[in-house]
């Protein structure tokens, strides 16, 4: 177990530190975070972090790899753009939790934010409380999982992806739409809940309708050939 | 732009101290200019007041202390102590009638604004970071029931502290606001309230906030009213924290544009900007903070 | 001239079919207040320092302010960002290419870094935007510096926009989207919502790139004082200020000629915007949006840029002939298409040499303009060397308007005055 205490060491340095030990098989706990923003972004190995504490904006934003687990919170833009690796959040995590996502996993323990999964393309994020306003906002891809409730507008605007929901839906957003969840869905669904140790239980399945994404009407030389 | 931090009491303690530490974990959010409200025990025959001399530092004090003894006595009124930190001076005026009178004699005095006016509140503001008040040796009530502050990244000619928060309603006692965001509506909001007389000290758009909060909450209304009326004319981004004597309450924009997290527990209610704010007056790692949903209206009161 | 020309009638009756706003490229086309409306003024006292081929240093520096590797460019022009999707694989080569050729720089626009593309450009910036199509750390690690996509010239407050007809499989593949769709994107990053969050934005930028290369804002001008003083204050190295001449792949018309301030006005202000938040000199602005020729570039650095891009000019010495429908997939000269068939319409002459010539002569033109001004180094060139040709130009620049006169003229009675002092 390698140990960083983050007090009186400025970021940059934590990070320089986290990416120098991208291949040690040894676990890192990062002590005394304080909820400061910015802490492991950017890594690329197979790091396995510690993060003993609250963090603040974009934990673990722009990683292909490495696991990273904080026990606190966390703020804004969680997982920020994750390639690959896990971001995992013990308690809460603030808005747009996902954002951009392009692979990877993060899960939040707690309830996220308004916006989270905003832009995703691919991945996945599992929220084990309630989602915020506008969850899934302008997804492409990826999938969400909400064992709690989502609030108003989730999946709005939504270009594709998928947004499964075990609780309560406050309401849709434009142009999202329920859809028959599969059997493999399930199947999927179940294996995700398990490796999380999570309860799995009945879920709802929100995708677009794809309404929104292509002008009714076009004129002269725009018209499609 | 900006970041914001309140802390309502259920006793009286170090509100003061407190929000300062809120602030400085705040500061890279808003480097210019500091400011806090504080509400303290309550004056029966003072207002407590905060002025502030534009201009050169140093010019002028004693003369302007002078013109204002001078200016409350007509009115029946006496200074019972005066203060100073940077270019603000803060009075206390043994005066029983309306604050009005007392804000109408200051008018006498050309080149001074008037920060705050209350039987608890206090509102300091300067230019620099939090560690200036931390540090300076200058009197003011540390202790209260609660209170609110703010860091600003000012944009302006040069950073003003008439446009720093907290604002008050020039007039309007004990009312006190600080706000993230931009009304994006301001302008036909303000000329609304200056064509019933309302008046306004600055162009900066949270001042606004504080001079629609006082035409409402003059007229009787619940704070908690106030603001869901507030949200619905207001258009922008917003999460802004209105303090009063009896009360503390916030709202967030419908989009939840602008970050906010709460902490509820025993003995006090926390808010501010960041969790980093938190951590700083309270024991332990992990603190169970929630971010209010966007849309979000709370009012605590005593 | 009518307000109801027979454009605007063909309008209408369009839109009486169409039944919503009309899209099209570039950016505001009608006449407007642009460089041609101020003049260098040449100092008699220096004419005998002028020489024939003069030895005028073009070298510039970009966003010395934090970054570790600030952009060392031969010239203070580059190419303007403009994404694939907009043009072609191939003009984006081409671009980078000719930009290499001319040692100056150019930008991968929204959309990912194409592999082609690092690998033709010397200096290449990367954007982010608030779409994050193919946005990666480890094209950011490659990057020379990166800029924030916060708006454009053509449409400030609108986000990025691609028809469905030009979204391949291919550029869907490194988008990240569905093909075929019509993409509009949003106009705000999510996790930027005022310069506080900028400040801890910028900073996580910085801390993936390991402080190396410089961060900057790409502005279309619209508030420019305020955005620039926010600018300065979170701390960034460089600032592209696209004008409401600058072009794009797609937009709203209506948005593109009406939204936003013409190229002129926008980089006066920026000076005054730095000056205010007490950063004169510190935030490099790079100027863009109807740069033509190395005249409007010297003009724009003698006001205050640091360097100047060009985009739709950069097209046109690939023989774009503006028609204004790079939308549709169906671009007359093969550019700003993604359809095969289209493609092959690119003439063969014109390559990156084209681009690295016309860099080049802005280069050169720069050079002699310098030197006419009795100066050695084309940064310079300033304030002073400028005048305004007309009242209007005086307005908004603040220049004056003749030799003669000092302040540029504040009422019609001070106008007269002064044009009769010229005559």
């Amino acid at each position: 177990m390698v140990e960083i205490d983050a007090s009186g060491m400025d970021t940059a340095d934590i990070n320089l530190k986290l990416h120098d030990l991208s291949s040690t098989q040894e676990s890192i706990i990062i002590r005394h975070p304080e909820a400061r923003h910015n802490f492991a972004v950017g890594l690329d190995g197979s790091q396995h972090i510690i993060i003993d504490g609250s963090v603040g904006y974009f934990c673990g934003g722009l990683c292909d790899g490495p696991t990273i687990e904080v026990k606190g919170n966390a703020a804004w833009g969680m997982a920020d753009n994750l390639m690959s690796g896990t971001v995992v959040v013990r308690q809460n995590a603030g808005s747009v939790a996902g954002i951009g996502m392009r692979g990877g996993t993060g899960v939040v323990y707690g309830n996220a934010g308004s916006r989270s999964g905003q832009a995703m393309k691919k991945g996945t994020l599992l929220i084990a409380g309630d989602a915020g306003f506008m969850t899934g906002y302008f997804m492409i891809g990826g999938r969400i999982v909400i064992l709690g409730g989502a609030a108003e507008g989730l999946g709005e605007c939504m270009i594709r992806g998928e947004i499964f929901v075990a609780g309560p839906i406050a309401s849709l957003g434009q142009d999202a739409i329920e859809t028959e969840i599969s059997d493999r869905d399930r199947q999927w669904l179940s294996g995700l809940l398990d490796r999380w140790q999570l309860g799995a239980t009945t879920f709802r399945k929100v995708v677009s309708a794809e309404g929104l994404h292509h002008y009714e009407t076009y004129e002269g030389k725009e018209r499609p050939k | 732009m900006c970041g914001v931090a309140g802390i309502w009491r259920k006793a009286p303690a170090e509100v003061g101290q407190e929000l300062l530490t809120m602030l400085e974990a705040l500061q890279h959010r808003g480097p210019d200019s500091t400011g806090i409200a504080l509400f303290s025990s309550p004056e029966t025959h003072c207002w407590k007041t905060w002025l502030h001399l534009k201009g050169e530092s140093g010019n002028g004090f004693d003369e302007k202390l002078a013109g204002l003894k001078t200016a409350l006595a007509e009115i029946g009124g006496n200074i019972r102590s005066s203060d100073r930190f940077e270019n603000c001076i803060r009075l206390q005026v043994e005066y029983d009638g309306r604050p009005e009178d007392v804000t109408g004699s200051f008018d006498v005095e050309n080149g001074m604004d008037l920060f705050s006016i209350g039987r608890s509140l206090e509102i300091i503001k300067w230019v620099g970071t939090a560690r200036k008040l931390v540090k300076s040796p200058s009197t003011w009530e540390r202790t209260g029931t609660h209170g609110i502050g703010h860091v600003r990244l000012a944009t302006e000619s040069h950073v003003e502290v008439s446009h720093a928060h907290p604002f008050s309603a020039h007039g309007y006692p004990d009312l006190a606001i600080v706000h993230n965001g931009q009304i994006t509506n301001y302008y036909k909001l303000r000329r609304r309230l200056e064509a019933k007389g309302f008046r306004f000290f600055t162009d900066n758009d949270s001042e606004l906030i504080a001079v629609y909060l006082s035409e409402r909450l003059g007229d009787g209304e619940a704070l908690n009213d106030v603001l869901h009326q507030a949200q619905a004319d207001f258009d922008g981004t917003y999460t802004f924290l209105a303090a009063t004597e009896e009360s503390l309450g916030f709202a967030r924009d419908p989009l939840g544009a602008k970050p906010l997290l709460l902490l509820e527990c025993e003995d006090l209610v926390a808010m501010a900007t960041e969790e980093i704010a938190l951590q700083g007056i309270l024991e332990g790692e992990t603190l169970n903070t929630i971010e209010p949903l966007p849309g979000t209206v709370r009012v605590w009161s005593k | 001239m009518s307000i109801w020309s027979k454009e605007i009638v063909r309008d209408i009756r369009t839109k009486a079919k169409l039944g919503r706003y009309r899209v099209r490229g570039y950016g505001a086309c009608r006449a407007m207040p642009h460089f041609d409306d101020i003049a260098f003024r040449i100092d008699p006292k220096r004419l005998d320092e002028i020489g024939t081929e003069p030895n005028c240093n073009l070298h510039t520096k970009i966003g010395s302010r934090f970054a570790k590797r600030p952009l060392e460019l031969d010239i203070p022009v580059m190419v303007a960002p403009m994404s694939f999707g907009a043009v072609s694989k191939k003009v984006k080569t081409i671009l980078a290419a000719g930009s290499a050729l001319a040692g100056t720089a150019s930008g991968t626009g929204e959309g990912g870094m194409l592999d082609d593309e690092r690998a033709a450009a010397d200096k290449l910036i990367y954007q982010l935007t608030p779409g994050r199509y193919g946005f990666s750390p480890h094209d950011l690690r490659r990057a020379d510096a990166v800029e924030f996509y916060m708006s454009q010239g053509a449409k400030p407050g609108m986000g990025g926009q691609l028809m469905g007809a030009k979204v391949t499989e291919e550029l869907a593949s490194m988008r990240g989207i569905p093909a075929g769709i019509d993409l509009r994107s949003p106009s705000r990053h999510g996790d930027i919502l005022g310069a506080d969050d900028l400040v801890i934005k910028v900073e996580e930028i910085r801390e993936v790139t390991n402080w190396q290369c410089p961060i900057g804002l790409k502005l279309g001008a619209g508030r420019v004082r305020e955005d620039m003083a926010i600018a300065a204050k979170v701390g960034v190295d460089f600032v592209s200020l696209d004008g409401l001449q600058g072009g794009t792949g797609a937009g709203p018309e209506i948005i593109l000629e009406n939204m936003g301030i013409p190229s002129l006005a926008a980089i006066g202000l920026a000076m005054k915007g730095l000056e205010e938040a007490g950063a004169t000199g510190e935030v490099d602005v790079i100027a863009m949006g109807g740069i033509r020729n190395g005249m409007d570039a010297a003009k724009a650095i003698a006001l205050g840029a640091k360097a100047v891009a060009i985009g739709s000019a950069a097209l046109i010495a690939l023989d774009c002939i503006s028609c204004l429908q790079c939308h549709t997939n169906r671009c007359p000269t093969g550019l700003t298409t993604q359809d095969p068939a289209q493609l092959q319409r690119l003439n063969p002459d014109c390559t990156e040499i084209s681009v690295a010539n016309l860099l080049n002569s802005l280069a050169r033109e720069m050079a002699i303009v310098t030197a006419a001004c009795g100066k050695s180094d084309v940064h310079h060139l300033s304030r002073s060397d400028l005048v305004a040709l007309n009242p209007d130009a005086a307005a908004i620049t603040g220049l004056p308007m003749t030799e003669k006169n000092k302040e540029p003229p504040t009422s019609s009675g001070k106008q007269r005055m002064a044009l009769s002092e010229t005559v």
